[in-house]
């Protein structure tokens, strides 16, 4: 380790001599904003948080027909579940916002980069999965209202099963594209972090 | 946080930012890319001041936040440039050394790090800093006997990069 031994004392004779900051553009500086992953993940995260809660609150429900359908008691039962379900991710997160130290030792740092989102990641994927059986149960009670028996008649013997392989079909066409486009959006974000990660675990 | 707080912090700041300057020559790769990381690292260092106990010395903390920063917060901008072209046009950044072959030297230094990933980097700037093991496992979270391993390996690689 010779050679290493010669670039180290170089290493520790040099001066960085041009561009050295004065104190007020030091002082200057401290005071922008910064534009840290963390950050990127905190306005991410919120805006998820916010977008599907206003999904929530502004999907419009037609209370009289879910009644008519057997659904009213299961439909209340979801909306408090979408309420309940938010406000708990939402204190997990950020708990898990606020232990994210950069003092902290490198690994410590990363993983706790890593569970702040992925607490958002797993509301996503809850939000999905109850979406996913709102839409399958409700129309497994849907499908017995008379009018739609009608319709099932036309399809022929196996009209049942035709019209619960489309529904199955797109529902999970529906929430896969979402997890999709979401998984890469996320995976872009973090492809750096999680590959430090990784090298920082091997042996 | 107060102003004598904050007086104090650039004071410090001002006269150890040639180690923000090296982890950031060591983390990018153009002008540009070295002031950003250098303003988040700042930014992230007078967010933890106020925490900072003088456990350990000023520079040995703002080695930490400084790495941390550079490994794990900060977010490379598009206009990084391939390796090969390495500060080669950019006059303002300097580093005195007594001689041309020294500062030859330090270039070559700089550019075999450079083509190191982020872990490895950390490990050699605080080999180079002559940080004992014991210090290195802790600023990033790792066993002893690991940030040995971890050393070795990525030492010989370097030597293979600067004398291939």
């Amino acid at each position: 380790m010779e050679d290493l031994k010669n670039y180290k004392k170089v290493w520790q004779d040099q001066e960085y001599t041009d561009n050295q900051l004065d104190s007020d553009t030091i002082t200057k500086m401290i005071h922008r904003r910064s534009s840290s992953i963390v950050k990127w993940i905190f306005y991410i995260s919120v805006l998820e948080f916010a977008v599907l809660t206003l999904i929530n609150i502004f999907a419009k429900t037609d209370w009289d027909e879910l009644k008519d359908m057997g659904l009213y008691h299961f439909i209340i039962g979801i909306s408090i579940i979408t309420y309940i379900v938010p406000l708990l991710f939402i204190y997990l997160f950020y708990k898990n916002y606020k232990s994210i130290s950069v003092t902290n030792n490198t690994k410590e740092l990363i993983q706790s980069i890593l569970k702040t989102r992925n607490t958002v990641k797993y509301y996503i994927y809850t939000i999905l999965s109850i979406y996913a059986f709102a839409i399958l149960y409700g129309f497994s009670v849907a499908i017995q209202a008379p009018e739609y028996l009608d319709i099932i008649a036309n399809y022929g013997d196996n009209g049942q099963l035709i019209v619960w392989g489309i529904v199955v079909l797109f529902t999970f066409l529906f929430l896969g594209i979402i997890l999709l486009v979401y998984l890469l959006l996320y995976g872009i974000l973090l492809k750096r972090l999680q590959a430090n990660y990784k090298e920082l675990l091997s042996n | 946080m107060t102003a004598e707080l904050e007086q104090k912090f650039v004071k410090e700041l001002e006269t150890n930012q040639n180690i923000i300057h090296k982890v950031c020559r060591a983390y990018t790769n153009n002008a540009s890319d070295h002031n950003d990381l250098f303003q988040e690292i700042s930014i992230q260092l007078w967010k933890a001041y106020e925490k900072f106990r003088g456990d350990s010395k000023f520079s040995t903390w703002m080695y930490r936040v400084a790495l941390n920063t550079a490994i794990s917060l900060y977010r490379k901008s598009k206009r990084s440039i391939k390796t090969g072209e390495l500060y080669d046009n950019l006059s303002e950044l300097k580093y005195e050394a007594y001689d041309d072959s020294v500062e030859q030297q330090l270039d070559q230094l700089y550019k075999a790090i450079y083509t190191l990933n982020d872990i490895e980097k950390a490990l050699v700037l605080l080999y180079l800093e002559d940080k004992p093991y014991k210090d290195i496992a802790l600023c990033l979270g790792i066993s002893e006997v690991n940030a040995r391993v971890k050393m070795n390996r990525t030492k010989n690689k370097l030597k293979e990069i600067l004398n291939p």
